[in-house]
């Protein structure tokens, strides 16, 4: 506030005719779009022309890559094989169910489709780093099996070559490392969907149930 | 010589020639006529006797007069002695002793008269007394033997006739008193009193009678005649006697009170000295006084001069603070209308204020209601990618066919996040907005609070303005009233000025009247100094 009154003070001789063309000026951008932002815009485009030409190149590489989505979950990139991938969901109603593990928080209701959702936060035993969206259920299925895993961002989808995939990562222990297909340079997790969609430990959990 | 020459002959002529001449006529005239009356003689010669011895008595009292009265001791004692005789002459029938007796009684007055020519100067008291006993032991004795030893007497008339020792004891009588008549004379040519006169004609008389007793026969008309003159003479010098003693008595009352007033006035002069001396002392004080007071006058006159001067100025002053007064009152009145609007334009900025504050509140709501539209917005772009999400997953599955499709999915993925930034950056503007509302609240409630108290700071300094102006209108007046009041005070100044011009001019008179005074004092105490000195002169 200091700052403002100093304004104030130093602006004490206000033009208000400037002030008066600013506004008109400001009026007249909202009424008629973006006149002034035609040159803007022109840019854009070809910021996005140039991008779109770029993009087509790698796509020409066939051989060898996987389909995949990516997602975002407590501050990390997660990625899951599209062949398991049904579709991605806004999550609206999540209804608890009572008696489930931790790492069941509730169940939806998709076009009238009772689904479980699992929070893989949870079942991997991951850090609690403060509180996310979690409002993304990306629905995975087999023959066998279906329910959604809470994300917090949908990234979209995209190729993976097998060469940039690293088989074995030092750091995960334990139970993840059951559940991972490899991990990129870039630091994304890729998701075993088959390892989820065939994991014991959730069947029985259902089973008990 | 101080006696006049007419008294002198008149004298001589009354008491010598005139009765010679009576003498000689009734003696030629009547030579036949006698008138033998013992009686009426007796009754002259005691009328004589009375007289002479009053006389006597009142000379003898005459001797107080303090002059030179010594010869009236002589006198006094001759008239006793002659007037003795002459009683023991009337007492005695006509005879040889008769004669003898008035014989003797002349001749004694004779002698004693001429012994005026002895002087006796200290003759009072002892030998005055000494001297008339003597007078009256003679006559006495004389007479007694007289009348015892008639026979042995010598004879003194005979067949009617004096005898010729008769005529000699008459005629020395006589002659002793033309000279003592011849005494008075020359006392009356130094003296020049009427009683000398007196005198000579009474011894003249008595002396005309002596010398001319031989002429004479006893009893006839010439002989009546001298007896009777001897008896006027009497009483002619026994009245005037008598009036000289009635006036000296009368002249020792006067001296008596003279003497009194004299002292009344030496103590009145005593006093008067005394007085002046005090006036001239009291004077000469006040003379001095006068002067200091003059000189006061004078100072008092010069200091009222200097007063009237600053008067003149306080007066200028205060006509210049009432002026002034105006002035400001006329500043203040200005000042006042001035604030009134400042109020005013005060009030209206807060209502500005009021309305920009509700501006401002409103366009909060707004920028909230794009913040709204926004976020809907964002969630279909989120939507719209999840959409395009799920197609390209559709797109994967579908394999070779999907290609195309994936591409779409593709391009309204980039849509969607694209949307999703624009959104992104209309919070981000929108959050600044709402920031800049934020201070532009706060602003405006900071300034409609400056304005609150702006206006209340008005409102004091009105009252200050109004108090100010009260106090200045009351300045106003009381610098008039001063104004006013100096003027009086000026007019006041002057009339005091012209008060103290006249007590100037006033005390210089005093202090020449002083002078006057003190010259008159001098005087006076001069005069009581002289007075007082005469008066010791006159004492001495």
């Amino acid at each position: 506030m200091p700052e403002m009154t100093q304004k104030e003070k130093t602006a004490r001789n206000i033009d208000w005719r400037l002030v008066h063309d600013r506004i008109e000026t400001a009026r007249l951008a909202l009424e008629y779009g973006s006149i002034r932002n035609k040159e803007e815009e022109r840019e854009i485009l070809k910021v996005r022309a140039r991008t779109l030409s770029q993009e087509q190149k790698p796509e020409e590489i066939d051989t060898g890559y996987i389909e995949v989505v990516e997602f975002n979950l407590a501050y990390e990139q997660y990625a899951i094989e599209s062949l398991y991938v049904r579709e991605v969901y806004q999550m609206k109603e999540l209804t608890p169910v009572p008696g489930t593990p931790s790492f069941v928080p509730g169940i939806i209701n998709v076009r009238g489709q009772i689904l479980s959702i699992i929070d893989i936060k949870q079942f991997f035993d991951l850090p609690e780093k403060g509180l996310t969206d979690l409002n993304k259920v990306i629905i995975i299925h087999d023959n066998t099996m279906e329910f959604g895993i809470l994300a917090d961002a949908v990234l979209g989808t995209r190729h993976i070559m097998f060469s940039e995939i690293q088989q074995s990562l030092p750091g995960l222990t334990g139970i993840r490392a059951q559940y991972l297909k490899g991990v990129t340079k870039e630091h994304l997790i890729i998701l075993d969907a088959e390892a989820l969609l065939s994991d014991k430990n959730i069947i029985v959990h259902e089973g008990a149930n | 010589m101080k006696g006049s020459k007419a008294g002198l002959l008149w004298s001589i002529l009354l008491g010598g020639i005139l009765p010679l001449i009576l003498a000689f006529i009734l003696k030629y005239l009547m030579p036949e006529w006698k008138w033998l009356n013992e009686p009426f003689h007796s009754v002259l010669e005691a009328l004589g006797l009375f007289a002479g011895l009053f006389l006597a008595v009142l000379l003898l009292f005459q001797e107080e007069r303090g002059e030179d009265t010594s010869h009236y001791i002589w006198i006094s004692s001759a008239l006793i002695g002659m007037g003795i005789l002459d009683g023991f002459h009337a007492s005695v029938r006509p005879g040889n002793n008769f004669v003898w007796l008035h014989s003797m009684a002349v001749l004694t007055g004779g002698f004693l008269f001429s012994m005026m020519w002895i002087n006796l100067s200290s003759a009072k008291s002892r030998t005055a007394r000494g001297i008339i006993t003597f007078a009256v032991l003679v006559a006495v004795i004389v007479g007694t033997l007289s009348l015892v030893v008639a026979d042995k007497l010598p004879a003194m008339i005979v067949e009617g006739l004096f005898t010729f020792s008769a005529s000699v004891i008459n005629v020395s009588g006589g002659f002793l008193f033309v000279v003592a008549a011849i005494f008075f004379l020359i006392r009356y040519r130094n003296t020049a009193r009427t009683e000398e006169i007196m005198f000579v004609f009474f011894c003249l008389l008595n002396g005309s009678a002596g010398l001319l007793f031989p002429f004479g026969d006893p009893w006839k008309a010439e002989w009546w005649l001298w007896h009777l003159l001897r008896l006027i003479a009497y009483f002619i010098v026994l009245g005037y006697i008598f009036s000289v003693f009635r006036d000296l008595t009368e002249r020792k009352k006067i001296a008596a009170e003279l003497a009194n007033l004299l002292q009344e006035v030496k103590e009145t002069v005593r006093v008067l000295a005394t007085s002046s001396s005090e006036i001239t002392a009291t004077v000469a004080e006040l003379a001095s006084t006068a002067a200091q007071a003059a000189t006061a006058v004078n100072e008092t006159t010069t200091t009222m001069e200097e007063v009237k001067q600053t008067a003149v100025l306080s007066n200028q002053k205060a006509r210049s603070v009432s002026d002034s007064a105006q002035r400001t009152l006329q500043v203040s009145q200005d000042g006042k209308k001035s604030l009134e609007q400042t109020i005013e334009g005060m009030s209206h900025i807060r209502g500005q204020m009021e309305s920009i504050a509700e501006t401002v509140v409103r366009l909060s709501e707004q920028s909230q209601a794009i913040g709204e539209t926004v976020a809907t917005v964002n969630d279909i772009a989120e939507q719209s990618n999840l959409l395009a999400v799920n197609a390209a997953i559709e797109a994967a599955k579908a394999g070779e066919q999907g290609k195309g499709f994936a591409v779409v999915a593709q391009e309204i993925k980039s849509l969607a996040e694209q949307s999703k930034r624009a959104t992104a950056q209309v919070r981000t503007i929108l959050s600044d907005v709402q920031k800049g509302i934020n201070s532009a609240v706060i602003v405006t409630e900071q300034g409609s609070k400056a304005v609150e108290a702006g206006v209340k700071q008005a409102a004091v300094s009105g009252d200050a303005i109004r108090m100010l102006a009260d106090n200045i209108i009351e300045a106003t007046q009381a610098a008039t009233q001063i104004a006013a009041s100096s003027q009086q005070q000026l007019a006041g100044m002057d009339q005091v000025a012209q008060a103290m011009e006249s007590i100037q001019q006033a005390s210089v008179q005093n202090v020449a009247g002083t002078r006057q005074v003190e010259t008159a004092a001098q005087n006076l105490a001069e005069l009581g100094q002289k007075l007082k000195q005469l008066l010791e002169r006159y004492e001495a």
